[in-house]
């Protein structure tokens, strides 16, 4: 590239072209013109561009010596460019020309290596978001499959594949519409236990924090209904009380649900009543107190005294009735 | 002619086969109080527990009302099971030969889950009370789940009364599993008891005599602190893992 530029500059540093004939007299007669004012540019152009006329003698007489001489050495004098110029300028094409052979393959190779790392980047990023979603989608569906077996399942292993087990067996024996309405309504309730329960793990609850999410078994405080009931907290009742209002059942599984009675549900009411910040009134604390020492009573009754049977209706209402 | 009639002979005896088979499926099994607790093959029945009392406060006894017990029978196998709000709780009865345990007492909810064993004998003696009851039938009827019943007046010796309900178009369950009705000639439907302001009842909400999974009868083993009947708070596991099992 710059040895081309080389030869250009030596072609034309030799290269010669001959004026026409009459050019400077012309041009000569128009500055003249131009001097004298007489003429404007318009009446000028066709004598410029007229071609060589055969009145140029006439012309002539009309140019003053001192002139011709002026323009005559002019004609013969010649100025060298210094040669320190020619190699500058030669250097600053060459350097320019350099520049621009590396800064043009580099544009290319950047724009090919942009290419690819764009292509890549797409490449990596759809593979990143398929996978992501897969892993998504593979997480829900255990969830989904977790929640079921969940619902299933509540209480002790024993229990729950019996139960399980009977309520597959209920499904296929008495396949109405009743069966299928109260597994479905169980399931629900029970979802709305664990949603609630998430919940309430939020909230630092020290009971749930042996929660585990994979067993179901910890669906509820240490498998006490009551115990779960009173460590909602105090926001979440609220919704848990008006479905209790509505179904005035909690359905556990096939064989096992518990009426909330009025009053029982009235004094769950009032024990998570809250004051204006949101925390629980005295007579909440009271009532909570209150159950707390039902649940101990209870315990020294039938679990401390293993004569008592609370499973007899003797033993319970003598205990309750007393 | 030779052929037609073996054919037609055999046919008939077949005929006459199945139908004694089917008599024999259909009619009902006659009462009988032998010390094994498949007096029903399989038959499930649940009962609604309803408290009812004087006393315009909420006590403890609202955590037992609405709660429910549930009977599970299938053949050598028995299994009571109480839920309540208060507490779940379950009765395990074998007649089997190869079980180890005759009673287990198994307390499902709670920080303290625990089972004790019982013998037949320490049975018994825990429902004493209900030895040597006497039962007067009276005219009062009434239908619970389209069953058609009758009222009994169940008197123990201590002078305490129970009042039930039942029919005698159902097996009576055995007295092993329900000693209070050792004297009632059918299936308790309905009972009551009262003590001073209060008045507990137990009303059946659901029969079922589909067959139980076997399951439902093991009793939990891992999780549970393994008490000693008769002893208060003496315990024989003290570490309780996180997920309790069944053996």
């Amino acid at each position: 590239m710059a040895d081309t530029q080389i030869d250009i500059l030596k072609s034309l540093k030799n290269c010669h072209i001959k004026p026409p004939s009459n050019l400077f007299k012309r041009i000569w007669r128009v500055l003249k013109m131009n001097k004298t004012g007489s003429q404007d540019l318009s009446s000028r152009t066709p004598e410029l561009s007229s071609g060589h006329g055969g009145n140029s003698n006439n012309e002539e007489e009309h140019y003053p010596t001192k002139e011709i001489e002026i323009f005559r050495s002019l004609q013969n004098y010649v100025i060298t460019p210094p040669a320190f110029s020619t190699l500058n300028i030669d250097d600053s094409i060459t350097n320019k020309t350099n520049v621009s052979s590396v800064q043009k393959p580099a544009k290319v190779i950047g724009l090919r290596h942009f290419g690819r790392v764009a292509a890549a980047f797409l490449i990596i990023s759809c593979a990143i978001w398929i996978g992501f979603n897969k892993i998504n989608s593979k997480n829900d569906s255990e969830s989904a499959v977790g929640n079921v077996r969940a619902k299933n399942v509540l209480f002790d292993n024993g229990t729950n594949t019996v139960v399980n087990n009977n309520e597959t067996v209920e499904v296929k024996n008495n396949s109405n519409n009743e069966n299928l309405k109260s597994i479905s309504e169980k399931q629900s309730l029970i979802a709305k236990f664990d949603k609630r329960n998430n919940i309430n793990a939020k909230g630092n609850l020290k009971k749930f924090s042996s929660y585990s999410t994979i067993n179901s078994h910890d669906k509820l405080v240490d498998n006490d209904i009551l115990l779960t009931l009173v460590s909602y907290n105090y926001t979440d009742y609220q919704s848990l009380l008006s479905e209790i209002k509505k179904n005035n059942k909690i359905e556990l599984d096939q064989f096992s649900y518990i009426t909330i009675s009025d009053k029982m549900n009235s004094l769950l009411k009032r024990m998570y009543t809250t004051k204006r910040n949101s925390k629980p009134t005295r007579k909440a604390k009271r009532l909570r107190a209150k159950i707390e020492k039902w649940k101990k009573s209870d315990e020294d009754h039938f679990d401390v005294n293993t004569n008592n049977n609370p499973v007899d209706a003797i033993d319970l209402s003598e205990f309750i009735f007393k | 002619m030779n052929i037609k009639f073996p054919f037609f002979f055999l046919l008939s005896l077949n005929v006459f086969f199945v139908n004694i088979s089917a008599q024999s499926i259909v009619t009902p099994i006659t009462v009988s109080k032998i010390d094994n607790i498949a007096n029903n093959n399989a038959l499930t029945i649940i009962y609604d527990i309803q408290v009812k009392t004087d006393k315009s406060k909420t006590g403890i006894e609202e955590t037992y009302n609405g709660g429910i017990k549930t009977i599970f029978i299938n053949n050598e196998q028995a299994r009571i099971r109480l839920v309540s709000l208060m507490r779940i709780q379950s009765i395990f009865f074998s007649t089997s030969v190869n079980s180890k345990h005759q009673v287990s007492i198994v307390k499902e909810s709670g920080k303290a889950k625990y089972k004790y064993y019982l013998t037949n004998d320490q049975w018994k003696s825990l429902n004493i009370k209900y030895n040597n009851d006497s039962c007067q039938i009276t005219n009062d009827s009434a239908v619970i789940l389209n069953y058609p019943c009758r009222k009994v007046i169940i008197t123990l010796k201590d002078g305490r009364i129970l009042t039930a309900f039942y029919t005698n178009q159902l097996n009576p369950i055995n007295p092993k599993i329900e000693p209070a009705f050792n004297c009632v000639p059918g299936l308790v439907l309905q009972y009551q008891y009262s003590y001073k302001k209060g008045t507990i009842i137990y009303t059946a909400s659901k029969i079922s005599q589909n067959p139980i999974d076997g399951s439902i009868f093991k009793i939990p083993v891992k999780g549970y602190i393994q008490k000693k009947y008769g002893l208060k708070n003496r315990t024989k596991e003290t570490n309780i893992p996180a997920n309790p099992d069944i053996d």
